[in-house]
């Protein structure tokens, strides 16, 4: 069981200067996932940015769209900070909890839709065009990004494409064309 | 002129595309790509104006990233977990 | 490192100090509420409000499995030592129903014309001489050829304009050719007509209660605030009648007069009632209670306070009508208030968002309702056609079109194909966009079993299907209602109980169903 308790010094670092609020925070305690989830939040209120610190750590920047004196900052930190405690056990609990909701909301789907009826299989238009995909809904993982080696799994997906060629990065869907 | 670091790890590469194709109308946005970072410099006649595109710019990408990710902690993001896209 | 205050916004709670664990719960989320109280919900939607100190206690798994505390947690399947699968799949199955079929709701934009200028309509209407905008014959056919090829067993033809009895003619050609082509198809079919009743007569009238067509109206509250937003010139008919001057009295004449017809017929007076709809502007917010006490002087058994929409009106005329989301729930709070009191003191009046949300939450039951639902309804549980026989997701998708926005148009009449219609790609995105599993901001919120945020209402406001919901005014408004709801449902007073119980009560109207023997 993973363990999110309350901020000591060393999972966060917070400074409120010049109008901005900056939070440094260790992603082994607050994964990117939380972070994301808990800054999200603040964006119709503040500007927000991302970046790295160091290897493991993030660093959170919000600058309040409106004025906002040293009260109003400290009380944005506090936000941030529940924000981020609650965003990362929330994300434990999806975690925990992933088999069962994947079941459930099978269970619950499957039943609801029914098997087509012989009429349904009767009225099947096979000579209607396949439905186009821009999404690309009907497309595996492997396809939609073209993955290669996909029975080696998410792991060697992460790995570097030996060849330098079409490989993504595993974590943020990233097109490697820069429009420079 | 307003300098954006944007660090490809934690914003989508289609994220800021869109981001910056969304505010190329309102001023000039140059990009290059310096390491780790994306960098945008943000150029404007008007006063104040490449400040508040660079920053409005930020959000926007970084609210795509977050979209992009199916619902961040979530359960649309035992997507991503069951296809290793998580971290 | 700076002290953080401890100011956290409302919904919120202080988790600062606690060992939470992560495998003591089974998947739920939370909120705060007013009084040291928090609101549970999993995803089945079962919810359970727990006093601050319970709720610290379940957050660090440290709940004696003895206690009365273990076991309404237990009993809410809120316990991961004790999820029962089985009943968590039916519980969303019951919810979801909707999901196994296709659209129920078919709304015929029968006419753009209109004989009232709304100050909020603007996209919808046009001048009575635009009689290029009247549905044909042979398009109005298309439509009911495709809305009865739908999965969906039970079908509702709904007549929207403009004004419908404008285009008369054509609402009557539907009615009879889709109760003739229904004789053989078998569905359960219903008609609805929303009209402003002031082209209404007593032949028009004898038909459509003839053919059991329900009957909706607007009233935005009292004569002057109704007449300030709806003008009614004064017209006068081809039979000689002069109709005109005030829009409040020619709609109030007719709510009366159809009421009276349903209780001639011998039908329910209790259920068989005028439906009239609101438009919350700004000059409605201080008038919470005359526009309670208008609808209840109508014998209206249900008051439904939407806010102002923003596909209607120009973007002029916006900043006029529009309002701080705050604002229209402080109002809101007062008009249910006041609702309440009112049920408690014997008058049976029911407030509908309140009605919707409280469906889901008390009694585990989606209503169907097309804009608070997830995955949204749009193109899925309803369909609109305009007049020209475009076919769009949604009206507002209809709407958007006539201001140059195609982004909702699935297609023609004319050469449609129901699974053409229903599978296509903008269904599909809106299918995605429209479910609240897959939303930032929404994954985490409690409310999540009981919403929905239609993705025409975010393209239109925030460029983008998918929505940013802190942003969002619609958002706010379902956030702010299910605050109110859960406040009064955590307070727990019985008589306040009976009166949402009883809100919650679905009676179906089975006189407008047609039967398949004319
Ligand atoms: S729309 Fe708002 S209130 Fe509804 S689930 Fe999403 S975040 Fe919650």
């Amino acid at each position: 069981m993973g363990e999110v308790a309350g901020m000591p010094d060393a999972q966060v670092e917070a400074e409120v200067a010049e109008g901005r609020v900056t939070l440094v925070v260790d992603e082994s305690v607050y994964p990117l996932d939380a972070v994301y989830g808990a800054t999200y939040t603040f964006i119709d209120r503040c500007y927000v940015l991302l970046d790295r610190a160091a290897p493991t750590r993030l660093r959170i920047s919000l600058t309040p769209k409106h004025d906002a004196d040293a009260d109003a900052l400290r009380a944005y930190v506090g936000e941030l900070q529940n924000e981020l405690l609650s965003c990362a056990w929330r994300s434990q609990i999806v975690r925990e909890n992933r088999a069962v909701i994947e079941a459930v909301t099978l269970r619950a789907v499957s039943g609801a839709m029914g098997p087509p009826s012989l009429d349904e299989l009767e009225d099947f238009d096979f000579s209607e065009e396949p439905f186009e995909d821009p999404l690309g809904i009907g497309l595996s993982w492997e396809e939609k990004y073209k993955k290669k080696g996909a029975a080696d799994g998410p792991s060697a997906a992460a790995a570097p494409a030996a060849d330098g060629g079409e490989e993504r990065d595993a974590d943020d869907n990233r097109d490697e064309t820069e429009s420079a | 002129m307003t300098e954006l670091r944007l660090h490809r790890g934690l914003y989508g590469a289609n994220a800021i595309d869109e981001a910056v194709a969304i505010y190329a109308p309102h001023a000039e946005i140059a990009r290059e790509v310096d390491g780790d970072h994306v960098v945008l410099r943000v150029t404007s006649d008007r006063e104040g104006r490449a400040e508040r595109v660079a920053k409005e710019l930020a959000n926007y990408a970084l609210g795509l990233t977050v979209q992009g990710r199916d619902a961040v902690g979530g359960v649309g993001a035992l997507a991503n977990d069951a296809n290793g896209e998580s971290q | 490192m700076t002290a953080p205050s401890s100011t956290l916004p409302a919904g919120a709670f202080p988790l600062g100090g606690l060992t939470t664990d992560a495998s003591f719960p089974a998947f739920f989320r939370y909120r705060a509420l007013p009084g040291d109280r928090v609101l549970l919900t999993n995803l089945e939607g079962n919810f359970l409000v727990l006093a601050a100190d319970e709720f610290r206690a379940f957050a660090s798994g440290q709940v004696d499995p003895g206690s009365e505390l273990y076991a309404r947690l237990r009993d809410g399947n809120f316990l991961r030592a004790h999820f029962d699968t089985e009943r968590a799949a039916e519980g969303l199955r019951r919810r979801k129903r909707f999901l196994g079929y296709g659209p129920n709701l078919h709304m015929l934009v029968v006419t753009l014309r209109c004989n009232e200028t709304c100050v909020y309509c603007h996209a919808s209407r046009a001048p009575m001489e635009a009689t290029h905008t009247d549905m044909s014959r042979e398009t109005a056919e298309r439509c009911v050829d495709l809305a009865l090829s739908s999965t969906s067993p039970g079908i509702t033809l709904e007549f929207q304009g403009g004004e419908p009895l404008v285009n008369f003619d054509v609402v009557k050609h539907v009615i009879e050719y889709a109760r003739e082509k229904n004789a053989t198809i078998g569905k359960a079919l219903e008609f609805t007509m929303v009209s402003n009743l002031a082209m209404m007569d007593e032949e028009k009238l004898a038909y459509l209660m003839a053919q059991r067509v329900q009957i909706c109206t607007s009233i935005d509250g009292p004569q002057g605030l109704h007449d300030k937003q709806r003008k009614l010139p004064a017209l006068k008919l081809a039979s000689g009648e002069k109709t005109g001057g005030s829009a409040w009295e020619a709609a109030v004449h007719w709510i009366r007069r159809i009421n009276e017809a349903y209780e001639q017929q011998g039908l329910d007076p209790t259920l068989y009632r005028v439906e009239a709809l609101l438009t919350t502007t700004r000059d409605t917010l201080p008038l919470w209670k005359e526009v309670v006490d208008q609808y209840v002087d109508l014998g209206c058994r249900a008051l439904f306070l939407r806010p102002i929409d923003p596909f209607g009106f120009a973007e002029r005329t916006g900043p006029r009508l529009e309002y701080p989301r705050a604002e229209y729930l402080e109002f809101y709070r007062r008009a249910v208030d006041y609702m309440i009191e009112l049920n408690l003191q014997g008058v049976q009046v029911l407030e509908r968002y309140a009605a919707i949300f409280l469906t889901k939450i008390l009694r585990g039951e989606d209503p169907n309702f097309l804009d608070i639902r997830s995955p949204s309804g749009a193109g899925i549980g309803a369909l609109a056609y305009n007049y020209d026989g475009g076919i769009f997701t949604c009206d507002e998708g209809r709407m958007l079109h006539e201001t140059g926005d195609d982004t909702f148009l699935l297609g023609h009449v004319s050469d449609a194909t129901y699974r053409g219609v229903v599978g296509h790609e903008t269904v599909r995105a809106l299918v995605l966009a429209g479910n609240l599993d897959a939303r930032p901001d929404c994954v985490n919120c409690a409310y999540q079993p009981y919403c929905g945020v239609a993705p025409s209402h975010s393209h239109k406001t925030q460029g983008t299907i998918f929505g940013r919901m802190r942003e969002s005014s619609v958002c706010a408004v379902h956030k702010g209602i299910q605050d109110y709801l859960f406040e009064k449902i955590a307070d727990a007073d019985p008589g306040v109980m009976e009166v949402f119980e009883r809100w919650t009560t679905i009676r179906p109207r089975e006189h407008f169903i047609q039967s398949v023997d004319p």
